[in-house]
């Protein structure tokens, strides 16, 4: 008789609004001794705009209990008034919203929620007020909001689903509400590695984990809960002759002591995946009003262990009765923890309603702890002895072969119940029930294995086992205290042993252990009023009656039909009972039934924690040009070209929008000289005496014979014919080139040119270098290209044409001996030269080329000029190389070598590979001049309907050429370079445009190239 | 270069001392030497003969007088010296070469940053998916791994532990971010 009411006298009379209102009420239903909570820290609370009064160490659950708040919730479908059923992460009904504004936390287990000082709360899912619920006349409307409502009601008219039907019920239904503010506090991840990895600090767990942190394994000891200890807390057994409280915080005190040892706390080890790889979320801030400075909320751990050993515990299950989701029923468990951990009565006066043992302790604990217990209803005809002694001797009436059938009040005040053929009403404001225990096997099959039926304990036990993992104590079926040591202990010697660490087990710990027996009792068949199986989809028996009746017999069935073990708790209290009350319809046993698939993660994780940093900007790296920070001091506007960041284009004073800017900086290049920074191109150093061959192999034109100091262009296609990426390569001596690829398939070429050299041809004697990143690399273009250029080469080398013509390639020095390589080659159809430095010479570059080029005008240029002139040159780029296309394509099917073999090559010659009728590469520009172009236009022949089946291709880019004065466009039309001259229209029916357009050569300036080679 | 990246000084906590130190590790000629499948041995030894270190045929560093070789992969190494110009020292390792093997200039390709402290275990673990204890990642380890989408490459120098880490330029100011996110909880002093 260890502790007894706070407030002894008449709390069944004064339980009422009364007490319940107001700031500071007391704590009606505190125990006055006893529980794992600080009496000297009281923290201040708030649930629906009420303060109240709770502990350090409670969860809100227990203080609201504390508090004798009995109603926290109305239910998803009928808005049934529910309250607080469990005391774990298996709660169905107890779900809160925390926090309020941006940081607003819908959906919450009160039961797991740790209380904190100023904690908010509030019910969700009622309207106007918890107490009175607009919705809850849904409950009148349960015939119609039965099993498969969703499927049947609502099928006819289809239009009625999305307007009418779907908001109806979304108002109706749900749980709680997102804030739809952005998530102001941060995530992150971080990965831990470990010899042993034990999930559970519970008996077994602290037992598995001593014993491997005593051999000097590396050891992680994972617990969900605020405080590691498991059933030590709140079963409250006695070992050796101290609490196993105390056993517990011994044992957590001796495993900090060990450097290699890492106790993780408010952690939930949620997924099993391939290679002893565990996800868990640790709740680093959930239990603060707010993350503390440079904290995260959540930190998601990625987990390598070399073996586990799964100490999760079991989940208590109900009986299934009717009216049994009125508030006051409870798991016998959850009102065992609530007296002995929490030191709160759940109620003045319990009954309990059980077909096990454990029930019979959790009435003793109570009785032990002063809670008022009335009446033990067990389904059960006999019960050992043992059980019945301390309960006689407490006054408690004993209905043995009996069961609840019903029950009474808003918040329960009455059960009745069915003994020997006669109905009775008994009092009772809250009622214990326990239809026994299962073992948590989550984790033992998230990698798809199917747990086994053991009579015995009337449960599903693990069976086989992912690689490297054991299971110890309560979820391997073991219920008893001692057995749960001896478990955990040879688990992690079994395990280490296999890794080579010798371990041994501690000394057996003297403990109680009590048997467990149980006689499998799943709902009770005699029940007035709908009986709930899942409370929180609120599926009842008669819904897997249904189910049933309708063919849905398969579990799989069963919970996509009724929704059975769909909500967020994912019917950790449910399933069971659900497949169950199948077995006993279909005649099948519940072996034969079996479980639904056990999947990850074991409780919801917010999405937050898998995004981690990797929000907003930081979804992904930005990679910068090495002339990025001269680009801004220039007052350049930037874009996003796949993860680089690139000027887009220099607008200068005065200059009204971006296209003012574009066609500036395009006139001065075809009209004097401009730069542009192409560093973000992919370069591949290739050396080697076979480099040749390697080139000659995968480009389709010949590499081989292209002479030292030679730049030449290249196309390489895939295996499967398609063109995979261009550029030039040059030759910068007989066993070294330089390649360059597009930006965007940079890291695939230099991937492939690796598969090559390993797989294909490792006889090839040729070294590859990413030198992407080495070099900055700026094209200088436009007729005064080589005067700018002479300015900054440094003496003694001969930029003429005669010396350095069209496709030359050579190294050199720069502004005063920088190491530099120079490539007259040109995108723009300029004579043009790439010169590149050493990235940390970059904005020197950039600098001195402004400085050189002054007299002639000079401007730098962006993405958007480097396009334009590019259009109006007819290079393909990103949208032509878009996968689909080949060389033919392209109008480059003249380049592949008929007297060499090249990757693609026999592919390449599929018949619609070379199917004239292909889309291939023409130009367009409109008929009036005076439209605008948009790249996406279908092709359809002039006069023809513009449907699918008319489509001729389609316009892939499009710009406004400033130096022809209007729109030109290039694009794939079947058929194309013969049709040149003709008209089709591009039809754009997105943004509702039907432009006439007439089909040119793509290269709309300078066809001939004379300005290249100048 | 770097002192655009993240100021001098305490980041994150401000209280106590710092949990990670960085700092930049300037004047280095950084190059690739890649030998071709039948000539590893012969580029080891030339190696060997230049520098005084047995390149490392596993991923790991070893280091002397100032330069270090990082085996990066089956005849490949990352060549750090300091205080030496790169383009003289990328010359002078092709002549000492001489066709054996491939040598690439990276010197302005890498970001290379020495990280030290009492957390600098816990802030990597944030983004290195490798296992970094000591028993597993000894002094003179190396990886060629992935930090946020980012790839490094990592060397342990001493028992400290202190790390070294070669990030690509162009990522740079990503990857201080991440650093500077990561290790905000225990406070980054930046040393220049």
């Amino acid at each position: 008789m260890s502790g007894e009411l706070a407030n002894p006298a008449g709390v069944l009379a004064r339980r009422g609004v009364e007490q319940r209102s107001g700031k500071g009420t007391a704590a009606v239903r505190r125990l006055a001794t006893g529980g794992l909570v600080d009496r000297t820290r009281p923290l201040e609370f708030e649930f629906d705009g009420r303060r109240y009064t709770g502990l350090a160490g409670d969860t809100l659950a227990s203080a609201l209990l504390a508090n004798d708040v009995r109603l926290v919730g109305r239910s998803f479908k009928y808005h049934r008034p529910r309250g607080i059923f469990s005391a774990g992460c298996d709660e169905p009904n107890a779900l809160v919203e925390l926090r309020t504004g941006a940081r607003t936390e819908p959906n919450t287990r009160a039961t797991t929620v740790e209380l904190y000082d100023r904690l908010t709360a509030s019910s969700q899912n009622r309207w106007p007020s918890l107490d009175f619920d607009v919705l809850s006349v849904n409950r009148f409307a349960a015939p119609l909001l039965g099993a498969g409502f969703y499927y049947k009601t609502f099928m006819w008219p289809a239009s009625f689903w999305e307007k009418v039907y779907e908001p109806l019920i979304r108002r109706a239904a749900g749980l709680g509400r997102a804030s739809g503010q952005s998530d102001p506090d941060a995530y992150e991840k971080s990965h831990a590695f470990c010899d042993l990895l034990v999930i559970g600090a519970g008996p077994a767990g602290l037992m598995a984990a001593l014993t491997a942190a005593r051999a000097g394994a590396r050891v992680i000891l994972a617990d969900e809960g605020f405080r590691m200890g498991g059933s030590l807390l709140s079963d409250n057994p006695v070992i050796g002759d101290r609490p196993g409280s105390d056993w517990a915080a011994q044992a957590i005190a001796e495993l900090k002591s060990f450097p290699d040892v890492t106790l993780m706390a408010r952690t939930t080890v949620f997924g099993v995946y391939d290679g002893g790889t565990y996800g868990a979320v640790e709740r680093v801030a959930d239990h603060l009003p707010s993350p503390p400075p440079f904290l995260p909320r959540q930190r998601l751990w990625h987990i390598v262990a070399k073996r586990t050993v799964l100490a999760a515990g079991a989940t208590e299950r109900p009986i299934v009765f009717g009216g049994n989701d009125r508030p006051g029923v409870m798991l016998a468990g959850a009102v065992r923890t609530y007296a002995n951990r929490y030191a709160v009565a759940a109620g003045a006066d319990v009954a309990v309603f059980a077909n096990n043992d454990s029930a019979w302790r959790a009435a003793r604990d109570l009785v032990r702890a002063g809670v008022a217990v009335r009446t033990m209803i067990d389904v059960r005809d006999t019960v050992d002895p043992a059980l019945l002694a301390p309960l006689k001797d407490a006054g408690v009436r004993i209905l043995l072969g009996s069961r609840v059938v019903g029950t009474s009040g808003k918040r329960l005040h009455g059960i009745e119940v069915l003994t020997g053929g006669h109905r009775s009403s008994i009092a009772a404001d809250t009622l214990a029930v326990s239809g026994g225990w299962s073992p948590n096997v989550n984790l033992t099959c998230h990698l798809g294995n199917r747990p086994a039926w053991n009579e015995d304990i009337a449960a599903f036990v693990p069976d086989k086992l992912p690689p490297g993992m054991a299971v110890a104590g309560a979820a391997n079926g073991r219920f008893g205290l001692a057995d749960c040591f001896a478990g955990g202990a040879s688990a992690a010697v079994a395990a280490l042993e296999e890794l080579g660490i010798a371990a041994t087990a501690p000394a057996l710990l003297r403990a109680e252990d009590e048997p467990y027996r149980i006689g499998a009792f799943w709902h009770v068949a005699e029940s007035r009023g709908p009986a709930f199986v899942d409370q929180q989809n609120d599926v009842t028996v008669k819904d897997i009656g249904i189910a049933h009746r309708e063919g849905f017999r398969a579990v799989e069935h069963l919970k996509r039909y009724t929704t059975l073990g769909m909500a967020t708790d994912q019917g950790k209290t449910s399933n069971m009972i659900g497949l169950a009350i199948m077995a006993e319809l279909t005649g099948k046993g519940i072996p034969q039934t079996g479980t639904t698939i056990f999947r990850a993660p074991y409780t919801p994780v917010t999405i937050g924690a898998f995004a981690g940093h990797h929000r907003g900007k930081e979804f992904r790296p930005t990679r910068l040009t090495p002339t990025q920070g001269w680009a801004e001091r220039q007052g350049a506007v930037f874009i996003e070209t796949g993860a680089w960041l690139r000027a887009q284009y220099y607008p200068k004073p005065g200059e009204s929008d971006w296209q003012e800017t574009v066609n500036r900086e395009v006139r001065t290049v075809r009209s004097g000289v401009g730069f542009c920074d192409v560093s973000t191109l992919g370069k591949i150093d290739i050396q080697g005496p076979d480099a040749g061959i390697l080139l000659d192999r995968v480009y389709i034109n010949t590499w081989s014979t292209l002479g030292v100091g030679k730049a030449r262009y290249g196309v390489m296609l895939r295996e499967d014919g398609m063109v995979m990426d261009d550029g030039t390569t040059s030759r910068l001596g007989p066993c070294h080139f330089i390649m360059t690829t597009t930006t965007a398939n940079a890291a695939k070429v230099y991937q492939h040119l690796e598969f090559c050299l390993q797989v294909l041809w490792p006889e090839l004697d040729v070294q590859l270098a990413s030198v992407s990143e080495q070099w900055a690399q700026l094209s200088v273009a436009g007729p005064k290209a080589r005067e700018t250029l002479a300015r900054i080469v440094d003496p003694g080398f001969d930029l003429s044409n005669e010396a350095f013509p069209f496709m030359s390639a050579a190294g050199l020095t720069v502004i005063g001996g920088v190491q530099a390589r120079l490539f007259r080659i040109s995108f723009s159809g300029e004579l043009a030269y790439e010169i590149a430095v050493p990235a940390g010479q970059g904005e020197r570059l950039a600098e001195a080329l402004m400085t050189a080029g002054a007299e002639f005008g000079i401007t730098p240029y962006g993405t958007e000029a480097l396009g334009v002139m590019r259009i109006e040159k007819g290079h393909a780029a990103g949208s032509e190389l878009n996968g689909l296309t080949t060389a033919q394509d392209l109008g480059l099917g003249r380049m592949m070598s008929k007297k060499k073999d090249f990757i693609g090559r026999m592919m390449s010659q599929r018949p619609g590979l070379t199917d004239p009728k292909r889309p291939a590469l023409v130009g367009l520009r409109p008929v009036d001049r005076s439209a605008r172009l948009r790249a996406g236009a279908h092709f359809i022949p002039v006069g023809a309907d513009a449907i699918a089946a008319n489509d001729q291709g389609h316009m892939t880019s499009t710009a406004y050429s400033p130096s022809l004065g209007h729109s030109i466009g290039l694009g794939l039309l079947s058929c194309g370079p013969s049709r040149i001259g003709e008209r089709v229209r591009a039809v754009d029916p997105v943004r509702g445009a039907d432009t006439e357009v007439e089909i040119c050569n793509p290269v709309f300036i300078d066809p001939q190239g004379d300005k290249l080679r100048v | 270069m770097f002192d655009k990246l993240l100021e001098p000084g305490r980041h994150g906590l401000a209280d106590g001392r710092a949990g990670v130190l960085v700092r930049p590790v300037e004047g280095l000629a950084i190059a690739t030497v890649t030998a071709g499948a039948k000539r590893i041995a012969a580029v080891a030894d030339t190696l060997e003969s230049r520098f005084g270190i047995k390149p490392p045929a596993r991923p790991a560093c070893r280091e002397r007088d100032g330069v270090s070789l990082v085996g990066t992969g089956p005849g490949r190494w990352l060549v750090l010296a300091s205080g030496q110009e790169s383009a003289g020292f990328e010359a002078g390792l092709c002549c000492a070469l001489d066709g054996l093997g491939a040598v690439t200039d990276q010197s302005d390709a890498l970001l290379v940053l020495e990280l030290a402290g009492p957390d600098v275990g816990r802030t990597l673990a944030k983004g290195v998916t490798l296992d970094l204890h000591a028993s597993v990642f000894p002094t003179g380890s190396a990886a060629v791994t992935v930090v946020n989408h980012i790839g490094v490459t990592l060397w342990q120098t001493d028992d400290a532990p202190t790390y070294r880490l070669a990030v690509p330029r162009s990522y740079a100011g990503s990857f201080m971010d991440w650093l500077a996110g990561s290790a905000a909880e225990f406070g980054l002093e930046t040393l220049s």
